[in-house]
This record gives structure tokens, sequence and C-alpha cells, in this order.
């Protein structure tokens, strides 16, 4: 008996469908690999961020940075080492939530992740270990893309479901594919706004990791404004996981990254 | 005034030591206001020039493992002695300072129990243009409308906290010293504070000679990355407050701010709205606007500022305006306008 023309549709689309769901499959498990590379348990660090308009630099600060790797999302302290007018602000970020104490003060106030730390970097960005904990991968680019020299996996990746809220609607990721490591990215906000370009640079094995010492972030519409965040160390140091707490900050003694 | 004058030479000597945190804060104002000149006077507009020399120094020692001393220092030279233009006194120089805090803290059980005894912030709202939870507030200026005070002065207490993994339970005993204390009638704030994802939530209260005296409620919680919200209530004898309050945060780095205020007694009840939005207008020049309206007969005051920052120290312009028909409090308020600026420097 022939095949009806229906079935042979019907069989093509499923075939499609498991080869798409496959390729979807890989993509997701190749994105968890990525990010397996972005940070270690106990990660501490101190961060330059400095902020440029062109090749002019315009401002700098300097944190210390603790991170708690946690089932439920990552978990980083943050405190603000220079310039003056920042120093002793203490910052607590919990996935999205973002809690911050003036000095003289004692009540942490709530901030936005999107709140801006200093140019082009938001709390957020500072934070941020990796994607697949806020992202899934929509798709895959199975052309392969080159950026900066480097042959690249490309994912299109989008907020999911219960974080359709977030910032950055939409991502795109330029993944080197013979180390998977992040070499750029592109955040899109509501209506595919381009807000951010973000390139990754001078990976160096720390913890056993492979860790981008630079990552550069512009602006989306004028790339002569961009922030460039430098480690100047990167460490180990175990903080208990109950200094990552609100009420904690307050009471909290950071000692600096080795 | 001893004290004041101690603190100041403290304050300038201050920033020639290493490991303290400095601030200095010089500021010029003209106010317009209704004043009268004397007694049964008529009001005539007046306007009253005003500078202030502010300073504060801060410094937190280890002491051993656990142990740290905390404390800041706080002293004034000012040429509106009042402290208010709306009062306008005989002009002169009036020196003044505070031990704003002290505090000796012991974290006993590490990341779970910390004990503390010194001079201490008693400070639990989130509100920005109203503040329900704060039952203990003491002093502190702000500039348009933060939800912190500058140079607020704490309480002679001794206190503890417990962070349970579910709750964090704290409590602060405040003895009635007076006297070079200050401190007329003990109290005991209380707090427990929770989070339940992704919401925190706080209940405070107060007991003082004549029991409960104040009680209220407080949650703050973020919806996706632009948005935090906030809600108070609180009872105090014979008054009852209630705020609401929103922030967004848009990714250009603009923030617009709504809040809501109730605040009942047995002779009146008022309604505020407040409105404020800010934005980078430049990389070292943030803008601020603000206004504070009664809902009930739109009255209200409100303010633009600008902030240039420096690498170590920042200029605030700021314009300041009343406004309302007559009876209203904006309306009635003998502030005319207000300009002001102020040179900030952190060593």
């Amino acid at each position: 008996m022939k095949p009806t023309m229906f079935q042979i549709l019907s069989t093509v689309c499923f075939y499609a469908l498991t080869v798409l769901g496959a390729q979807a499959q890989s993509a997701t498990a190749l994105l968890a690999q990525v990010d397996d590379q972005r940070s270690f348990p106990d990660m501490s660090f101190q961060m330059q961020i400095t902020s440029f308009d062109g090749v002019q630099p315009k401002d700098s600060t300097v944190l210390w940075g603790f991170v708690k790797l946690a089932d439920t999302g990552n978990k980083t302290l943050i405190w603000f080492a220079d310039p003056s007018p920042l120093k002793g602000r203490k910052m607590l970020m919990d996935g999205p939530t973002v809690y911050l104490l003036f000095p003289r003060t004692r009540n942490p106030i709530r901030l936005s992740p999107l709140q801006v730390l200093l140019g082009e970097s938001s709390n957020g960005d500072v934070a941020r270990a990796g994607f697949s904990q806020d992202y899934d991968v929509a798709s895959a680019s199975a052309d392969v893309d080159t950026r900066d020299g480097f042959a690249c996996h490309r994912f299109f990746l989008e907020a999911k479901p219960s974080r359709k809220d977030a910032g950055y609607r939409k991502i795109t990721l330029w993944v080197d594919q013979a180390t998977l490591r992040p070499r750029a990215a592109e955040f899109f906000g509501g209506g595919d706004k381009l807000l951010k370009k973000a390139s990754y640079r001078d990976y160096r094995t720390v913890g056993g990791k492979s860790l981008p010492f630079v990552m550069d972030i512009a602006d989306g519409e004028n790339p002569d404004k961009h922030t460039v965040m430098t480690y100047l160390k990167i460490g180990k140091k175990p903080v208990p996981d109950s200094v990552f707490r609100r009420e904690y900050l307050e009471a909290w003694n950071p000692e600096a990254p080795q | 005034m001893k004290t004041g004058v101690v603190l100041t030479v403290c304050l300038l000597v201050a920033p020639l030591l290493p490991a303290l945190e400095t601030e200095v804060s010089v500021q010029t104002t003209r106010t317009e206001v209704l004043a009268a000149a004397g007694p049964g006077a008529p009001l005539v507009q007046t306007g009253v020039d005003d500078l202030l020399l502010q300073g504060a120094v801060s410094h937190r020692q280890t002491l051993t493992e656990g142990w740290n001393l905390s404390g800041t220092v706080w002293g004034s030279l000012d040429t509106l002695p009042s402290g208010s233009p709306l009062v306008v006194p005989a002009p002169k120089v009036e020196v003044s300072g505070q031990i704003l805090e002290a505090l000796l803290t012991a974290e006993v059980v590490p990341g779970v129990v910390v004990l503390d005894a010194g001079k201490k912030v008693l400070h639990p709202s989130s509100g920005f243009s109203a503040a329900p939870l704060n039952f203990v507030d003491r002093g502190g200026t702000k500039v348009g409308a933060q939800a912190v005070a500058k140079w607020e002065q704490g309480w002679i207490q001794a206190g503890q906290a417990w962070m349970a993994p579910w709750a964090t339970l704290s409590n602060s005993y405040s003895p009635g010293w007076g006297g070079v204390f200050r401190q007329s009638g003990w109290f005991d704030q209380s707090r427990i504070g929770w989070r339940w994802d992704p919401a925190d939530f706080q209940v405070v209260t107060l007991v003082g000679d004549q029991g409960l005296q104040a009680a209220g409620f407080g949650l703050d919680t973020g919806w996706g990355d632009n948005l935090t919200l906030r809600a108070e209530g609180a009872w105090k004898t014979g008054v009852t407050q209630a705020l609401a309050g929103a922030t967004y945060t848009g990714a250009d780095s603009s923030t617009f701010m709504a809040e809501y205020s109730w605040d009942s007694t047995a002779a009146k009840t008022a309604h505020h709205g407040f409105l404020r939005a800010t934005r980078s207008l430049d990389d070292k020049v943030d803008g601020e606007a603000w206004g504070l309206v009664n809902l009930v007969d739109g009255s209200g005051f409100g303010g633009l500022a600008a902030t240039v920052k420096l690498e170590k120290a920042s200029l605030i312009l700021s314009l300041q305006d009343a406004w309302g028909v007559a009876g209203s409090p904006g309306g009635d308020s003998p502030l005319l306008w207000k300009a002001g600026v102020e040179f900030q420097v952190f060593l």
C-alpha cells in the first residue's frame, strides 16, 4: 500500500521535530557546560570597573566580591573599596534580588538588578555567573560564526517563562566552538531593542576553571560608551552560608580577597 | 557647646589620620520665607542666607575575631543657629556636634548570634517620603527625599540579633538616661524579619513605660528586574500610618518612584502622594526631580537637584519650592523657595 501524502507529511514533521528537539537539548546541555566554566565554589575576587567614552576613562570603581553557589541561584556579596564616595557600601545579590546597605545606616534597601553600578555595568552584570539560570535556548545557529578570530556557536536565548519580566528579554551569545568560552553577547530589551553588547577576553585558568578576566560592556546604541570590568584578583575564600543574607550585611566585616 | 567644639576640632584633625573615613560638606542656601520681625508683627518676605559646614568621621576597628568597635562623630558650624530659616535668629555662628554612633559588636555564634552595646541608629523603615516603621527617629536631614537621612543620631542601647534559618529576631533595649545622653524614658524595640520569596517581611514593636507604644508591619519585594515594591503600616499611640510605594528602574539607569502615604489621627486624616525621577544626564551629572503633594488640597513641596560627581567629591545644586492655596499646608508654609549649593568631599 502506498503511503498517503498525509502520512508522508506526518513522518517528515515527526523527524523534523525530533531533530529540532535534540538540537535544542544539545544546545541546552552545551550552555550548561558554558556556565559551568563561569565560576567555582567559594570564589572571591577584586574587580575594577572603569567606564570609558571612546578611549578616555571617565570613572573607576573597585569592588571586593564573594560568590556562593547555590541550587536556587548564585549569591554574591560585594564591598565597595574605592573610590571614597562609595567606599564602605555593602551589597548582597541573591538571584534577581539586590540589597544595598549604605555606610552609617542600619537598614538595607532593595534595589533592581538593572540599577547601574558604573557606566554601562549594572548590578546584575557583576552578579551574573551564568546564563542558563534565567534563560532558555530558543535556538542555536547551525552555522559557524567567527568573532574576534574564533569560530563560535551562536545561541539565541530567551528569558525563561518564570523570568519573562527580566530586564533582558533575549540574549545572543557567541561561544567558542573549541573551548566553550563565551566570546561575545548582545542583550535585548522589550521590542528587541539592543541594550548592550559584551565581549569576554583574557581567559585565564583559576580554580580549575577558565575565566574571562576582562569583560567589556558597550552601550547598544553608542559603542563608544563602554565599561570594562577587570578582575584584579580571583581566589578562593570560604564564607559561611549565613553571611549571604540581608540581615547579616550590617555585621559583615569583609576581608580583602587573596 | 564645649562638646561641639571638641568634636569639630576632631573633625578637622581626622583627615590627617589614616584609616578614618571622613566626609565634609559645605552648604550654602538662600531661602525666601514669610517671617515676622517680632511677636504680632505682620509677615513680610525675608531672604535668609545660611552657610553650613558639616563633617563626619567614621571608623570600624576589629578588636579580635568576631569583636568590632565602630563609630561616627559629627560636627557642624552653622551661621543659622536655629537650624531653620523659618525662625530667623540674630546672626552668629553656632558650633555643635554629636556622637552619632559608637558601638561594640560581638558575634558570639558566627553568622547566627550578634550582640551589641552602645549608641546605635534604629531605623527599620524602607519608605522614602514617609517612614511608618521608624518609631524612634532621632534627627538627621534629608536633601530632597532619600530613604536614609544623613547624620541621624542613634540611641544608647543594648541589643541582640538571632539569625535563625527561617527568620531574624532582633531586640534593642534603650535605658531612659537623661543628662548628657538626652534619652527620656526607656524603650524596647523588637523586630522579626523573614523572607518568603520573593518578599521580605518584618514586624516591629515598641514597648515603653506606657506599655505597647507602637507596632507595625512591612514588606519589600521585587517584580521582575525593573520594579521594587514596598508597603508598611503602623499604629502608634494616637496615630495610624501607612505607606505603599514602587520604584521602576529603566535599562538606561533612570528611576521613577511613586509613593502614597496615609496618616490618621482622631482629628484628621492626611493623604500624600510622592513622585521622584532620577536620571544620569551625563557621565558625571545626575539629575533629580521630586514632589510631595497633599492629595486632598493639591498643595505641596517639590524640588530639582543636579549632582556633579567628581573623583573624591560631589557638587549638588538644588532648588525647592512650595505651593498651594491659603489654608493648605503648602500655601500656608512660610517657605517661598530655597536654592542651595553643597560641596561634599570624601577623604
